[in-house]
Protein backbone atom coordinates (compact mmCIF):
# COMPACT_ATOMS: atom_id res chain seq x y z
CA UNK A 1 0.00 0.00 0.00
CA UNK A 2 0.89 3.66 -0.89
CA UNK A 3 -0.29 7.00 0.16
CA UNK A 4 1.22 10.15 -0.41
CA UNK A 5 -0.45 13.01 0.63
CA UNK A 6 0.39 17.08 -0.67
CA UNK A 7 3.47 16.11 -1.13
CA UNK A 8 5.85 18.32 -3.05
CA UNK A 9 10.32 18.11 -3.53
CA UNK A 10 12.01 20.85 -4.22
CA UNK A 11 15.97 19.67 -4.95
CA UNK A 12 18.58 21.80 -3.17
CA UNK A 13 19.40 23.36 -6.24
CA UNK A 14 16.08 25.33 -6.55
CA UNK A 15 14.39 22.50 -8.81
CA UNK A 16 10.79 21.79 -8.37
CA UNK A 17 10.37 18.05 -8.94
CA UNK A 18 7.19 17.45 -7.77
CA UNK A 19 4.25 19.69 -6.76
CA UNK A 20 1.27 18.66 -4.37
CA UNK A 21 1.09 15.29 -5.45
CA UNK A 22 -1.82 13.09 -3.80
CA UNK A 23 -1.85 9.21 -5.07
CA UNK A 24 -3.33 6.34 -3.18
CA UNK A 25 -2.19 2.81 -4.72
CA UNK A 26 -3.92 -0.23 -2.99
CA UNK A 27 -1.79 -3.31 -2.44
CA UNK A 28 -2.26 -5.68 -5.00
CA UNK A 29 -2.63 -2.89 -7.76
CA UNK A 30 -0.42 -2.78 -10.96
CA UNK A 31 0.35 1.10 -11.93
CA UNK A 32 1.91 3.06 -14.60
CA UNK A 33 3.85 6.08 -13.86
CA UNK A 34 4.10 7.81 -16.97
CA UNK A 35 5.31 11.43 -18.52
CA UNK A 36 7.94 13.22 -20.54
CA UNK A 37 11.47 12.87 -19.53
CA UNK A 38 11.96 15.45 -16.32
CA UNK A 39 8.55 15.24 -15.43
CA UNK A 40 9.28 13.34 -11.96
CA UNK A 41 9.02 10.10 -12.49
CA UNK A 42 12.32 9.12 -10.76
CA UNK A 43 11.92 11.64 -8.54
CA UNK A 44 9.01 9.84 -7.01
CA UNK A 45 10.06 6.53 -7.07
CA UNK A 46 13.46 7.87 -5.10
CA UNK A 47 10.78 9.38 -2.23
CA UNK A 48 9.41 6.16 -2.26
CA UNK A 49 12.67 4.57 -1.36
CA UNK A 50 13.68 7.47 0.98
CA UNK A 51 16.71 7.82 -1.36
CA UNK A 52 15.49 11.45 -1.30
CA UNK A 53 13.36 13.01 1.20
CA UNK A 54 10.22 15.10 0.26
CA UNK A 55 10.05 18.86 0.90
CA UNK A 56 5.95 18.52 2.29
CA UNK A 57 3.78 16.29 2.81
CA UNK A 58 3.75 12.74 4.00
CA UNK A 59 4.11 9.13 2.29
CA UNK A 60 3.61 5.93 3.50
CA UNK A 61 4.76 3.15 2.26
CA UNK A 62 3.92 -0.76 3.64
CA UNK A 63 3.14 0.60 6.79
CA UNK A 64 6.23 2.89 6.95
CA UNK A 65 6.15 6.65 7.42
CA UNK A 66 8.52 7.23 5.01
CA UNK A 67 9.62 10.63 5.61
CA UNK A 68 9.50 10.36 9.40
CA UNK A 69 11.81 6.99 9.14
CA UNK A 70 14.96 6.96 11.58
CA UNK A 71 17.48 6.87 9.88
CA UNK A 72 18.38 3.04 11.24
CA UNK A 73 15.02 2.01 10.00
CA UNK A 74 15.31 2.70 6.62
CA UNK A 75 16.88 -0.69 5.67
CA UNK A 76 13.75 -2.29 6.78
CA UNK A 77 11.55 -0.23 4.52
CA UNK A 78 14.09 -0.63 1.64
CA UNK A 79 13.44 -4.12 2.45
CA UNK A 80 9.75 -4.19 1.66
CA UNK A 81 10.20 -2.75 -1.46
CA UNK A 82 12.31 -4.48 -4.65
CA UNK A 83 13.51 -2.27 -7.13
CA UNK A 84 14.49 -2.78 -10.71
CA UNK A 85 16.24 -0.16 -13.01
CA UNK A 86 17.08 0.88 -16.58
CA UNK A 87 20.61 -0.30 -15.89
CA UNK A 88 20.33 -3.29 -14.00
CA UNK A 89 22.28 -2.62 -11.12
CA UNK A 90 24.22 -5.98 -11.14
CA UNK A 91 27.75 -6.79 -9.58
CA UNK A 92 30.11 -7.39 -12.61
CA UNK A 93 32.29 -9.94 -10.90
CA UNK A 94 29.72 -12.23 -9.42
CA UNK A 95 27.46 -14.63 -10.92
CA UNK A 96 23.62 -14.74 -11.54
CA UNK A 97 23.63 -17.08 -8.54
CA UNK A 98 25.49 -15.00 -5.98
CA UNK A 99 23.64 -11.19 -7.26
CA UNK A 100 20.50 -12.47 -5.97
CA UNK A 101 22.10 -14.19 -3.26
CA UNK A 102 23.70 -10.98 -2.19
CA UNK A 103 20.19 -9.73 -1.62
CA UNK A 104 19.41 -12.07 1.26
CA UNK A 105 23.32 -12.28 2.52
CA UNK A 106 22.35 -8.32 3.32
CA UNK A 107 19.28 -8.79 5.65
CA UNK A 108 21.34 -11.85 6.86
CA UNK A 109 19.46 -14.88 6.31
CA UNK A 110 20.73 -18.33 6.68
CA UNK A 111 22.62 -20.38 4.33
CA UNK A 112 19.80 -22.82 4.00
CA UNK A 113 17.40 -20.33 3.00
CA UNK A 114 19.50 -18.50 0.65
CA UNK A 115 20.22 -22.21 -0.55
CA UNK A 116 15.91 -22.73 -1.18
CA UNK A 117 15.17 -19.18 -2.11
CA UNK A 118 17.31 -18.45 -4.96
CA UNK A 119 16.82 -21.36 -6.86
CA UNK A 120 13.17 -20.62 -6.52
CA UNK A 121 13.24 -17.26 -8.05
CA UNK A 122 15.77 -18.50 -10.40
CA UNK A 123 13.21 -20.84 -11.65
CA UNK A 124 10.53 -18.05 -11.44
CA UNK A 125 12.16 -16.25 -13.78
CA UNK A 126 13.68 -18.49 -16.41
CA UNK A 127 17.30 -18.62 -15.00
CA UNK A 128 17.85 -21.70 -13.84
CA UNK A 129 20.06 -23.04 -16.19
CA UNK A 130 21.98 -19.37 -16.07
CA UNK A 131 22.94 -19.86 -12.30
CA UNK A 132 26.55 -19.80 -12.64
CA UNK A 133 26.95 -17.34 -15.13
CA UNK A 134 28.15 -13.61 -14.85
CA UNK A 135 26.37 -11.17 -16.05
CA UNK A 136 28.36 -9.71 -19.05
CA UNK A 137 27.63 -13.20 -20.28
CA UNK A 138 24.10 -12.54 -20.40
CA UNK A 139 21.93 -10.43 -23.08
CA UNK A 140 19.99 -7.65 -21.71
CA UNK A 141 16.88 -9.29 -21.18
CA UNK A 142 18.12 -11.71 -19.20
CA UNK A 143 19.76 -9.40 -16.53
CA UNK A 144 16.64 -7.19 -16.58
CA UNK A 145 15.59 -10.91 -15.01
CA UNK A 146 18.42 -11.25 -12.94
CA UNK A 147 18.11 -8.12 -11.43
CA UNK A 148 14.10 -8.70 -11.15
CA UNK A 149 14.83 -11.60 -9.39
CA UNK A 150 17.02 -9.58 -6.64
CA UNK A 151 14.61 -7.58 -6.16
CA UNK A 152 12.14 -10.32 -5.54
CA UNK A 153 13.95 -12.61 -3.79
CA UNK A 154 12.78 -10.86 -0.39
CA UNK A 155 9.58 -11.32 -1.35
CA UNK A 156 8.42 -7.65 -1.08
CA UNK A 157 5.13 -6.44 -1.01
CA UNK A 158 5.65 -3.60 -3.61
CA UNK A 159 7.64 -3.91 -6.30
CA UNK A 160 9.18 -0.43 -7.97
CA UNK A 161 10.21 -0.36 -11.88
CA UNK A 162 12.53 2.95 -13.02
CA UNK A 163 12.13 2.24 -17.05
CA UNK A 164 12.57 -1.17 -16.61
CA UNK A 165 12.76 -1.59 -20.23
CA UNK A 166 14.41 1.66 -21.12
CA UNK A 167 17.39 -0.59 -22.43
CA UNK A 168 15.64 -3.81 -24.26
CA UNK A 169 14.47 -3.97 -27.59
CA UNK A 170 10.36 -4.05 -27.81
CA UNK A 171 10.06 -8.23 -27.98
CA UNK A 172 12.73 -8.44 -24.94
CA UNK A 173 10.48 -5.53 -23.03
CA UNK A 174 7.02 -7.28 -23.45
CA UNK A 175 8.63 -10.69 -22.05
CA UNK A 176 9.73 -8.65 -18.75
CA UNK A 177 6.55 -6.69 -18.42
CA UNK A 178 4.72 -9.95 -18.51
CA UNK A 179 7.34 -11.51 -16.13
CA UNK A 180 6.30 -8.29 -13.84
CA UNK A 181 2.94 -9.10 -14.40
CA UNK A 182 3.21 -12.78 -13.40
CA UNK A 183 4.79 -11.25 -10.36
CA UNK A 184 2.01 -8.98 -9.81
CA UNK A 185 -0.99 -11.78 -10.20
CA UNK A 186 1.40 -13.58 -7.54
CA UNK A 187 -0.25 -10.45 -4.72
CA UNK A 188 2.71 -7.81 -5.21
CA UNK A 189 1.82 -4.49 -5.86
CA UNK A 190 3.61 -2.63 -8.98
CA UNK A 191 4.73 0.51 -9.50
CA UNK A 192 6.59 0.78 -12.58
CA UNK A 193 7.58 4.26 -14.56
CA UNK A 194 7.82 3.92 -17.85
CA UNK A 195 8.15 5.80 -21.66
CA UNK A 196 6.71 2.49 -23.55
CA UNK A 197 3.76 3.87 -25.30
CA UNK A 198 3.71 -0.07 -26.87
CA UNK A 199 3.09 -1.77 -23.81
CA UNK A 200 1.03 0.99 -21.84
CA UNK A 201 -1.68 0.93 -24.34
CA UNK A 202 -1.37 -3.19 -24.08
CA UNK A 203 -1.61 -3.54 -20.65
CA UNK A 204 -4.48 -1.75 -20.21
CA UNK A 205 -3.95 -0.85 -16.47
CA UNK A 206 -3.99 2.61 -13.98
CA UNK A 207 -2.29 5.09 -15.34
CA UNK A 208 -0.55 7.75 -13.63
CA UNK A 209 0.47 10.70 -15.18
CA UNK A 210 3.06 13.48 -14.66
CA UNK A 211 3.41 16.74 -16.16
CA UNK A 212 5.72 19.41 -14.72
CA UNK A 213 6.07 17.46 -11.20
CA UNK A 214 1.92 17.84 -11.00
CA UNK A 215 -0.56 14.40 -11.32
CA UNK A 216 -2.06 15.78 -14.90
CA UNK A 217 -4.10 12.52 -15.36
CA UNK A 218 -4.42 9.31 -13.16
CA UNK A 219 -6.62 6.96 -15.04
CA UNK A 220 -7.90 3.20 -14.45
CA UNK A 221 -7.26 1.31 -17.83
CA UNK A 222 -5.66 4.07 -19.03
CA UNK A 223 -3.49 4.77 -21.67
CA UNK A 224 0.01 6.28 -22.46
CA UNK A 225 -1.22 9.33 -24.14
CA UNK A 226 1.91 11.16 -25.58
CA UNK A 227 2.93 11.72 -28.54
CA UNK A 228 7.00 11.64 -28.25
CA UNK B 1 24.44 -5.13 18.80
CA UNK B 2 23.97 -8.22 18.17
CA UNK B 3 26.05 -10.19 15.03
CA UNK B 4 25.14 -13.23 13.37
CA UNK B 5 28.41 -15.61 13.13
CA UNK B 6 27.76 -15.63 9.26
CA UNK B 7 27.47 -12.00 9.43
CA UNK B 8 30.62 -11.81 10.75
CA UNK B 9 32.63 -14.43 8.42
CA UNK B 10 31.22 -12.01 5.57
CA UNK B 11 32.79 -9.20 6.82
CA UNK B 12 35.97 -11.05 7.64
CA UNK B 13 36.06 -12.55 4.16
CA UNK B 14 35.00 -8.79 2.39
CA UNK B 15 38.00 -7.38 4.28
CA UNK B 16 40.24 -9.46 3.81
CA UNK B 17 39.26 -9.52 -0.19
CA UNK B 18 39.40 -5.69 0.21
CA UNK B 19 43.06 -5.63 1.08
CA UNK B 20 44.49 -7.71 -1.78
CA UNK B 21 42.18 -5.39 -4.28
CA UNK B 22 43.96 -2.31 -3.50
CA UNK B 23 47.70 -3.48 -2.90
CA UNK B 24 49.36 -0.73 -3.54
CA UNK B 25 47.51 1.96 -0.83
CA UNK B 26 47.57 -1.16 1.46
CA UNK B 27 51.21 -1.34 1.23
CA UNK B 28 51.72 1.95 2.02
CA UNK B 29 49.37 1.69 4.79
CA UNK B 30 50.95 -1.40 6.50
CA UNK B 31 54.35 0.79 6.20
CA UNK B 32 53.42 3.38 7.90
CA UNK B 33 51.48 1.58 10.48
CA UNK B 34 55.15 -0.43 10.66
CA UNK B 35 57.31 2.66 10.67
CA UNK B 36 54.98 4.25 13.74
CA UNK B 37 54.81 1.42 15.37
CA UNK B 38 58.41 0.92 15.49
CA UNK B 39 59.24 4.14 16.73
CA UNK B 40 56.67 3.74 19.45
CA UNK B 41 57.97 0.47 20.55
CA UNK B 42 61.94 1.68 20.48
CA UNK B 43 60.19 5.28 22.67
CA UNK B 44 58.61 1.87 25.24
CA UNK B 45 62.23 -0.16 25.29
CA UNK B 46 63.55 3.00 25.67
CA UNK B 47 61.37 3.90 29.01
CA UNK B 48 61.41 0.32 30.49
CA UNK B 49 65.57 0.60 30.36
CA UNK B 50 65.37 3.50 31.53
CA UNK B 51 63.12 2.76 34.36
CA UNK B 52 64.83 -0.37 34.95
CA UNK B 53 68.39 1.15 34.83
CA UNK B 54 66.93 3.91 37.13
CA UNK B 55 66.16 1.42 39.73
CA UNK B 56 69.47 -0.24 39.40
CA UNK B 57 71.25 3.29 40.13
CA UNK B 58 68.71 4.25 43.04
CA UNK B 59 69.73 0.60 44.37
CA UNK B 60 73.68 1.74 44.46
CA UNK B 61 72.84 5.59 45.55
CA UNK B 62 73.38 6.27 48.86
CA UNK B 63 74.14 8.89 51.51
CA UNK B 64 76.58 8.54 53.76
CA UNK B 65 76.50 10.40 57.10
CA UNK B 66 79.41 10.26 58.90
CA UNK B 67 79.16 10.78 62.77
CA UNK B 68 81.12 12.89 65.18
CA UNK B 69 83.62 10.31 67.11
CA UNK B 70 82.38 12.40 70.48
CA UNK B 71 78.67 10.42 70.20
CA UNK B 72 77.98 7.70 72.64
CA UNK B 73 76.32 4.68 71.24
CA UNK B 74 73.14 5.76 72.57
CA UNK B 75 73.26 8.55 70.48
CA UNK B 76 73.96 7.07 67.30
CA UNK B 77 71.16 4.80 67.96
CA UNK B 78 69.41 8.48 68.27
CA UNK B 79 70.64 9.61 65.56
CA UNK B 80 69.73 6.73 63.40
CA UNK B 81 66.44 6.56 64.24
CA UNK B 82 66.17 10.38 63.21
CA UNK B 83 67.58 9.68 59.71
CA UNK B 84 64.53 6.89 59.49
CA UNK B 85 62.25 8.93 60.39
CA UNK B 86 62.84 11.12 57.76
CA UNK B 87 60.82 11.41 54.28
CA UNK B 88 62.26 9.13 51.29
CA UNK B 89 64.56 7.27 53.38
CA UNK B 90 64.19 3.64 52.14
CA UNK B 91 66.82 2.18 54.19
CA UNK B 92 68.89 3.47 56.99
CA UNK B 93 72.29 1.07 57.85
CA UNK B 94 74.97 1.70 60.16
CA UNK B 95 78.70 0.72 59.04
CA UNK B 96 80.94 1.05 61.72
CA UNK B 97 84.48 2.16 61.39
CA UNK B 98 85.49 -1.38 62.18
CA UNK B 99 83.88 -2.39 58.82
CA UNK B 100 84.58 0.46 56.93
CA UNK B 101 88.46 -0.18 57.44
CA UNK B 102 87.46 -3.47 56.47
CA UNK B 103 85.65 -2.45 53.16
CA UNK B 104 88.72 -0.35 52.29
CA UNK B 105 90.91 -3.35 53.07
CA UNK B 106 89.33 -5.46 50.71
CA UNK B 107 88.31 -2.70 47.89
CA UNK B 108 92.55 -2.24 48.51
CA UNK B 109 92.91 -6.00 47.20
CA UNK B 110 95.90 -8.37 47.71
CA UNK B 111 99.36 -6.64 47.84
CA UNK B 112 98.46 -3.54 49.30
CA UNK B 113 97.49 -4.24 52.78
CA UNK B 114 100.80 -2.42 54.25
CA UNK B 115 99.14 0.92 53.65
CA UNK B 116 96.56 -0.11 56.43
CA UNK B 117 99.14 -1.50 58.91
CA UNK B 118 98.75 -0.66 62.56
CA UNK B 119 94.92 1.30 61.82
CA UNK B 120 93.12 -1.51 63.28
CA UNK B 121 95.05 -0.01 67.04
CA UNK B 122 94.20 3.61 66.01
CA UNK B 123 91.31 3.39 63.28
CA UNK B 124 90.97 6.78 61.74
CA UNK B 125 87.65 6.59 60.23
CA UNK B 126 84.09 7.30 61.32
CA UNK B 127 80.76 5.47 62.05
CA UNK B 128 78.93 6.37 59.59
CA UNK B 129 74.71 5.94 58.69
CA UNK B 130 74.37 4.18 54.45
CA UNK B 131 71.11 5.81 53.74
CA UNK B 132 69.22 4.43 51.02
CA UNK B 133 66.40 6.94 49.68
CA UNK B 134 62.97 6.04 47.90
CA UNK B 135 63.67 8.35 45.00
CA UNK B 136 67.11 9.61 44.52
CA UNK B 137 65.60 12.94 43.28
CA UNK B 138 65.56 14.26 46.70
CA UNK B 139 68.96 13.02 47.46
CA UNK B 140 70.28 16.66 48.05
CA UNK B 141 67.03 17.66 50.41
CA UNK B 142 67.89 14.82 52.61
CA UNK B 143 71.40 14.77 52.66
CA UNK B 144 70.78 18.95 53.80
CA UNK B 145 68.36 17.51 56.19
CA UNK B 146 70.71 14.44 57.69
CA UNK B 147 74.01 17.51 57.95
CA UNK B 148 71.77 19.55 60.31
CA UNK B 149 71.10 16.31 62.77
CA UNK B 150 73.16 17.42 65.65
CA UNK B 151 76.07 14.41 66.14
CA UNK B 152 76.86 14.30 62.26
CA UNK B 153 80.15 15.17 61.14
CA UNK B 154 79.89 15.35 57.49
CA UNK B 155 77.48 14.11 54.67
CA UNK B 156 78.83 13.02 51.36
CA UNK B 157 75.89 12.41 48.51
CA UNK B 158 75.71 11.28 45.54
CA UNK B 159 77.18 13.12 42.51
CA UNK B 160 74.85 14.93 40.07
CA UNK B 161 75.86 13.45 36.84
CA UNK B 162 73.42 10.59 37.40
CA UNK B 163 70.69 13.35 37.85
CA UNK B 164 71.56 15.10 34.88
CA UNK B 165 72.14 11.32 32.66
CA UNK B 166 68.23 10.99 33.95
CA UNK B 167 67.26 14.25 32.53
CA UNK B 168 68.68 14.01 28.85
CA UNK B 169 66.93 10.39 28.51
CA UNK B 170 63.84 12.07 29.40
CA UNK B 171 63.90 14.60 26.94
CA UNK B 172 65.11 12.00 24.14
CA UNK B 173 62.27 10.03 25.47
CA UNK B 174 59.69 13.04 25.02
CA UNK B 175 61.37 13.23 21.79
CA UNK B 176 60.09 9.83 20.32
CA UNK B 177 57.17 10.28 22.08
CA UNK B 178 56.31 13.06 19.56
CA UNK B 179 57.57 11.31 16.28
CA UNK B 180 55.39 8.44 17.51
CA UNK B 181 51.87 10.77 17.49
CA UNK B 182 53.05 12.29 14.51
CA UNK B 183 53.60 8.99 12.97
CA UNK B 184 49.86 7.62 14.43
CA UNK B 185 48.15 10.83 12.97
CA UNK B 186 50.25 9.88 9.61
CA UNK B 187 49.12 6.33 9.70
CA UNK B 188 45.82 7.41 10.06
CA UNK B 189 45.83 9.51 7.07
CA UNK B 190 46.89 7.47 4.94
CA UNK B 191 44.73 4.53 6.04
CA UNK B 192 41.65 6.65 5.30
CA UNK B 193 42.90 7.31 2.30
CA UNK B 194 43.30 3.58 1.33
CA UNK B 195 39.56 3.07 2.65
CA UNK B 196 38.07 6.13 0.43
CA UNK B 197 40.31 4.56 -2.45
CA UNK B 198 38.08 0.99 -1.39
CA UNK B 199 34.93 2.49 -0.68
CA UNK B 200 35.26 4.55 -4.07
CA UNK B 201 35.87 0.60 -5.33
CA UNK B 202 33.58 -0.31 -4.08
CA UNK B 203 30.65 2.78 -4.85
CA UNK B 204 28.45 0.29 -6.99
CA UNK B 205 28.19 -2.39 -4.69
CA UNK B 206 27.43 0.29 -1.71
CA UNK B 207 25.00 1.67 -3.79
CA UNK B 208 23.19 -1.91 -4.57
CA UNK B 209 24.03 -2.59 -0.71
CA UNK B 210 21.77 0.00 0.11
CA UNK B 211 19.28 -0.33 -1.62
CA UNK B 212 18.30 -3.97 -1.08
CA UNK B 213 18.06 -2.77 2.37
CA UNK B 214 21.59 -3.32 4.02
CA UNK B 215 21.93 -1.27 7.36
CA UNK B 216 24.92 1.08 7.94
CA UNK B 217 26.46 -1.06 9.87
CA UNK B 218 26.53 -4.24 7.51
CA UNK B 219 28.10 -1.75 5.11
CA UNK B 220 30.39 -0.16 6.97
CA UNK B 221 31.91 -2.99 8.89
CA UNK B 222 33.68 -4.66 6.07
CA UNK B 223 35.87 -1.66 5.50
CA UNK B 224 36.70 -1.49 8.98
CA UNK B 225 37.78 -4.86 9.31
CA UNK B 226 40.03 -3.65 6.16
CA UNK B 227 41.66 -0.91 8.38
CA UNK B 228 42.05 -3.06 11.64
CA UNK B 229 43.80 -6.45 9.05
CA UNK B 230 46.11 -3.17 7.91
CA UNK B 231 46.65 -2.09 11.49
CA UNK B 232 47.09 -6.02 12.34
CA UNK B 233 49.26 -6.91 9.76
CA UNK B 234 51.80 -3.80 10.29
CA UNK B 235 51.38 -4.90 13.82
CA UNK B 236 53.02 -8.21 13.63
CA UNK B 237 55.85 -7.12 11.26
CA UNK B 238 57.02 -4.05 13.47
CA UNK B 239 56.47 -6.70 16.48
CA UNK B 240 59.55 -8.87 14.72
CA UNK B 241 61.35 -6.44 13.38
CA UNK B 242 61.50 -4.77 16.60
CA UNK B 243 62.51 -7.80 18.41
CA UNK B 244 65.55 -8.66 16.26
CA UNK B 245 66.33 -5.06 16.39
CA UNK B 246 66.07 -4.68 19.87
CA UNK B 247 68.02 -7.89 20.73
CA UNK B 248 71.01 -6.88 18.31
CA UNK B 249 70.94 -3.67 20.20
CA UNK B 250 70.82 -4.77 23.48
CA UNK B 251 73.86 -7.67 22.93
CA UNK B 252 75.96 -4.79 21.50
CA UNK B 253 75.53 -2.19 24.15
CA UNK B 254 76.14 -4.95 26.47
CA UNK B 255 79.03 -6.36 25.45
CA UNK B 256 80.36 -2.92 24.71
CA UNK B 257 79.63 -0.31 27.73
CA UNK B 258 78.35 -3.15 30.19
CA UNK B 259 77.34 -0.50 32.75
CA UNK B 260 74.31 -1.77 33.58
CA UNK B 261 71.53 -4.70 32.73
CA UNK B 262 69.16 -4.34 29.85
CA UNK B 263 65.58 -5.84 29.75
CA UNK B 264 66.01 -9.28 27.86
CA UNK B 265 63.72 -9.00 25.01
CA UNK B 266 61.34 -12.00 26.13
CA UNK B 267 60.91 -10.02 29.36
CA UNK B 268 59.06 -7.62 27.62
CA UNK B 269 57.80 -9.41 24.76
CA UNK B 270 53.95 -9.87 26.22
CA UNK B 271 53.57 -5.85 26.85
CA UNK B 272 55.04 -4.58 23.56
CA UNK B 273 53.22 -7.21 21.70
CA UNK B 274 49.66 -6.20 23.52
CA UNK B 275 50.36 -2.39 22.65
CA UNK B 276 51.65 -2.99 19.16
CA UNK B 277 48.50 -5.31 18.50
CA UNK B 278 46.33 -2.96 20.40
CA UNK B 279 47.61 0.27 18.84
CA UNK B 280 47.89 -1.14 15.26
CA UNK B 281 43.95 -2.19 15.32
CA UNK B 282 42.77 0.70 16.81
CA UNK B 283 45.00 3.07 14.38
CA UNK B 284 43.32 0.57 11.67
CA UNK B 285 39.92 1.17 12.77
CA UNK B 286 39.98 4.92 13.07
CA UNK B 287 42.05 5.73 9.14
CA UNK B 288 38.60 3.42 8.48
CA UNK B 289 36.09 5.41 10.28
CA UNK B 290 37.32 8.88 9.61
CA UNK B 291 36.91 7.62 5.51
CA UNK B 292 33.74 6.20 5.93
CA UNK B 293 32.04 9.45 7.96
CA UNK B 294 33.65 11.28 4.88
CA UNK B 295 33.20 9.24 1.81
CA UNK B 296 30.31 5.98 2.16
CA UNK B 297 27.70 8.46 3.70
CA UNK B 298 25.07 5.92 5.46
N1 LIG C 1 19.48 15.23 -7.62
C1 LIG C 1 18.86 16.22 -8.30
N2 LIG C 1 19.19 17.49 -8.05
C2 LIG C 1 18.57 18.50 -8.70
N3 LIG C 1 17.60 18.32 -9.60
C3 LIG C 1 17.22 17.07 -9.89
C4 LIG C 1 17.82 15.96 -9.25
N4 LIG C 1 17.24 14.83 -9.73
C5 LIG C 1 16.33 15.23 -10.64
N5 LIG C 1 16.30 16.57 -10.73
C6 LIG C 1 15.39 17.38 -11.55
O1 LIG C 1 14.09 17.11 -11.13
C7 LIG C 1 13.22 17.04 -12.24
C8 LIG C 1 12.54 15.67 -12.28
O2 LIG C 1 13.51 14.68 -12.59
P1 LIG C 1 13.19 13.13 -12.61
O3 LIG C 1 12.41 12.81 -11.41
O4 LIG C 1 14.45 12.41 -12.84
O5 LIG C 1 12.27 13.01 -13.88
P2 LIG C 1 11.93 11.75 -14.80
O6 LIG C 1 12.39 10.52 -14.10
O7 LIG C 1 10.46 11.82 -14.98
O8 LIG C 1 12.64 11.98 -16.08
C9 LIG C 1 14.07 17.32 -13.46
O9 LIG C 1 13.96 18.67 -13.78
C10 LIG C 1 15.46 16.98 -13.00
O10 LIG C 1 16.41 17.74 -13.70
MG1 LIG D 1 13.74 9.03 -14.68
Amino acid sequence: MILLTNVSKTYSNGTIALKNVNLYIAKGEFVFVVGPSGAGKSTLIKLLMREETASYGDIIVNDFDVGNLKRQYIPYLRRSIGTVFQDFRLLPNKTVYENVAFAMQVTEASAKEIRRQVPFILGMVGLASKAKMCPHQLSGGEQQRVSLARALVNNPAVLIADEPTGNLDPETAWDIVKLIYDINRRGTTVVMATHAREIVNGMKKRVIALENGMIARDDEKGVYGYED
Amino acid sequence: MVMKIRTIKYFLGEGFTGIWKNSLMTLASIGTVIAALIIFGIFILFSTNLNYIGTQIQDEQEIRAFIDESMTAEQVQEIGRQIEDLAFVRECRLETKEQALENLREDLGEGNERILEGLDEDNPLRDAYIVKLKDIAYTREVAGEISSIDGIAVVREAEEAVDKLLNIMEVIRMFSLGIMILLAFIAVFIISNTIKLAVFARRKEINIMKFVGATDWFIRWPFIVEGMVIGLIGAVIALVLTGYGYSYTTEYISQNLGMFRLRQFDEVFEGVALIFISLGTTIGALGSAISIRKYLRV
